[in-house]
């Protein structure tokens, strides 16, 4: 009982290690991400790319394959993938519950019925490219609107969230099966978009969501410790000082935000949003500190991965992201869950 | 006069329309542990609960040092009242450092003070729980949990603590060890402790001050030896008890519940 216990030291010594885990994961992304810059149906030497951006004279071709092609939809990759990422961090954190992911307020659905809804009426036709992009997102911020009104009649409730985002969620899954019924052929893009994919990244879609990304890492970070509290229980939150009400709705929003656009533009893209926290909180415990961007890095390096292995297992067609995602995810979740060791690396 | 540390003024809170309590007069200095007793669904968690503005009274005022709790912010009264409460916690992988040093939410922006962690070591041996910083919190046994609850908060520095039947699911030697812990806490460090508690005899042998609370109303009030009388027991849980006196305390033995007793 009488063991001596310096808290400074041992404090110290625990930040230490996951701080170097967080300056071995950013390591392990770009590392990853070059590769993923090389990696194609041409594969293109790093010498080339370097060449091809900064080069006095470069192969016109091979310029705009990396500027146009492969890095926007490598970046692309990465912030969907920390978004995702993110947003999980905040949604089990705050509904305390392992199983919730982004899409646990039934804000993909959402997405998937806008996005329908403008491919079955030919809305791409007159409005561009971008009404897609808008329905799906004008749909998933409704939905997350209907959300929140019906768990709000009982005071915000962890239970009554999930359980109207589920019955919210199933509702526009049915509506977007009803869409797809009646539309025909007309719709079979819809079924590309509800499978996820990075093939539609470009810049204009980069500046859309590096803004959210920014945004949401900022704003996050400053909630760790209104996450760490609220992870441990409502009235324990309130207890050490947390507005409990006011942190919920407005943490919820952002998760929903980051959801919302990253649906947008990638389609549904399950898993990572899921899995991610749940291997960093095995690799360094549960703190919001170091959970978040440790978190939003492995996702990032996830969906990267499983993009890039999209992009090369039938080459030169492609197989869309999610199955890849999770094909390989699952085994690795399920071992790590099997192996069970909290003390997995500190 | 001087405040009291702690103190409940004509309290009254109800739950859309039925009455949980109705003027509760109640006072706990520094240096004292007091416990409040009474039947379940008497009110005394409701009463805790209102001290933390966890719930809002719809009448009377909550002062600490002399000062009313509405006046406070949410974060200037976590700096002022901690709480343990009852329900077992689950949570995701946390060592006990981490929910130690949660103690300091109310006082930190992000980064953790060579201060903060002064204080929560301060606070980890004052506890005894020195062998277990390390360990995940999740993985502790019962009176393991309790200890580090407690912990965490006395790391938030607070003039009041208020516990929710801070003996619930422990075996004997871990109650008598948790209250002694509890008793020396609020004389070390100038805590006004309140407690909700239903085993009376532990409320009897460590509490300075005992209110007894039938359905939300304060039925009686002062030491152990003046309020857990058998006339009480009887009038506010219906139970026939015999009471015997000992040098150190009051010892309850019941006998059989009183069948004609009314609840109201």
């Amino acid at each position: 009982m009488s063991s001596e216990v310096d808290v400074n030291k041992l404090y110290r010594k625990v930040r230490g290690k996951k701080i170097f885990f967080l300056f071995i994961l950013t390591l392990a992304l770009l590392a990853i991400t070059i590769i993923s810059i090389c990696i194609g149906p041409i594969s293109i030497s790093i010498q080339d790319i370097i060449k091809a951006i900064f080069g006095e004279n470069p192969d016109e071709n091979l310029r705009a394959i990396v500027l146009d092609v492969r890095i926007p939809r490598v970046l692309m990759a990465v912030m969907a993938g920390t978004c995702l990422s993110l947003a999980g961090v905040i949604m089990q954190g705050l509904l305390r519950n392992p199983l919730a992911s982004p899409y646990v307020l039934g804000v993909a659905a959402g997405a998937a019925f806008g996005a329908a809804l403008a491919v079955a009426f030919g809305l791409q036709f007159i409005f561009g490219e971008y009404a897609l992009f808008m329905l799906a997102l004008v749909f998933s911020l409704v939905t997350m609107f209907m959300v929140y009104g019906l768990a709000s009649a009982r005071g915000v409730e962890t239970e009554t969230l999930i359980l109207a985002g589920i019955a919210i969620g199933s509702l526009f899954n049915a509506l977007v099966s009803f869409l797809i019924y009646v539309s025909g052929e007309k719709i079979y893009g819809i079924v590309f978009w509800l499978m996820g994919g990075l093939w539609g990244a470009d810049w204009e879609q980069l500046f859309i969501i590096f803004p959210v990304l920014l945004g949401g890492i900022v704003i996050t970070l400053n909630c760790s410790w209104d996450l760490n509290a609220l992870s441990m229980g409502d009235e324990v939150a309130m207890n050490l000082g947390i507005n409990v009400k006011f942190s919920k709705i407005f943490l919820l929003t952002l998760a929903t935000l980051l959801t919302a656009v990253t649906v947008s533009l990638t389609g549904t893209i399950g898993f990572i949003g899921l899995v991610a926290p749940h291997i960093v909180r095995i690799m360094i415990g549960s703190d919001h500190r170091f959970l978040l961007p440790a978190s939003g890095l492995v996702g990032a390096m996830l969906l990267l991965s499983a993009d890039t292995l999209s992009r090369m297992i039938i080459n030169p067609a492609e197989m869309p992201v999610g199955i890849i995602t999770s094909v390989i995810g699952v085994p690795f979740f399920v071992y790590l869950l099997m192996k069970r060791r909290k003390r997995w690396w500190i | 006069m001087v405040d009291m540390r702690l103190r409940v003024k004509d309290l009254s809170f109800k739950y859309s329309t039925t009455d949980v309590l109705s003027g509760v007069n109640l006072e706990v200095d520094e240096h004292e542990v007091a416990s409040i007793v009474g039947p379940n669904a008497s009110g005394k968690t409701t009463l805790l609960r209102c001290i933390n503005k966890v719930l809002k009274p719809y009448m009377g005022t909550v002062f600490i040092d002399g000062k009313a709790i509405v006046k406070m912010n949410i974060k200037e009264l976590a700096r002022e009242v901690s709480s343990v409460p009852q329900i077992a916690l689950r949570s995701f992988p946390l060592t006990v450092l981490d929910v130690v040093l949660m103690g300091r939410t109310p006082y930190v922006k992000w980064q953790l003070t060579k201060n903060d962690l002064e204080i929560a070591e301060e606070s980890i041996k004052s506890v005894g729980i020195e062998n277990l910083t390390s360990k995940y919190f999740d993985e502790l046994s019962g009176g393991e949990m309790q200890r580090v609850l407690i912990s965490k908060a006395i790391t938030q520095e607070p003039k009041v603590l208020l516990l929710d039947e801070p003996t619930a699911h422990l075996d004997v030697k871990n109650q008598l060890e948790i209250l002694d812990l509890i008793r020396n806490l609020a004389r070390n460090k100038d805590i006004a402790v309140l407690m909700a508690i239903h085993d009376l005899n532990l409320a009897a042998r460590f509490s300075d001050r005992i209110y007894m609370i039938k359905n939300g109303s304060i039925f009686a009030s002062g030491s152990p030896m003046d309020v857990l009388t058998s006339e009480n027991i009887r009038e506010v849980y219906g139970v026939e008890v015999r009471t015997i006196k000992s040098e150190e305390s009051i010892h309850i033995l019941p006998i059989k519940p009183i069948r004609s007793f009314n609840q109201t």
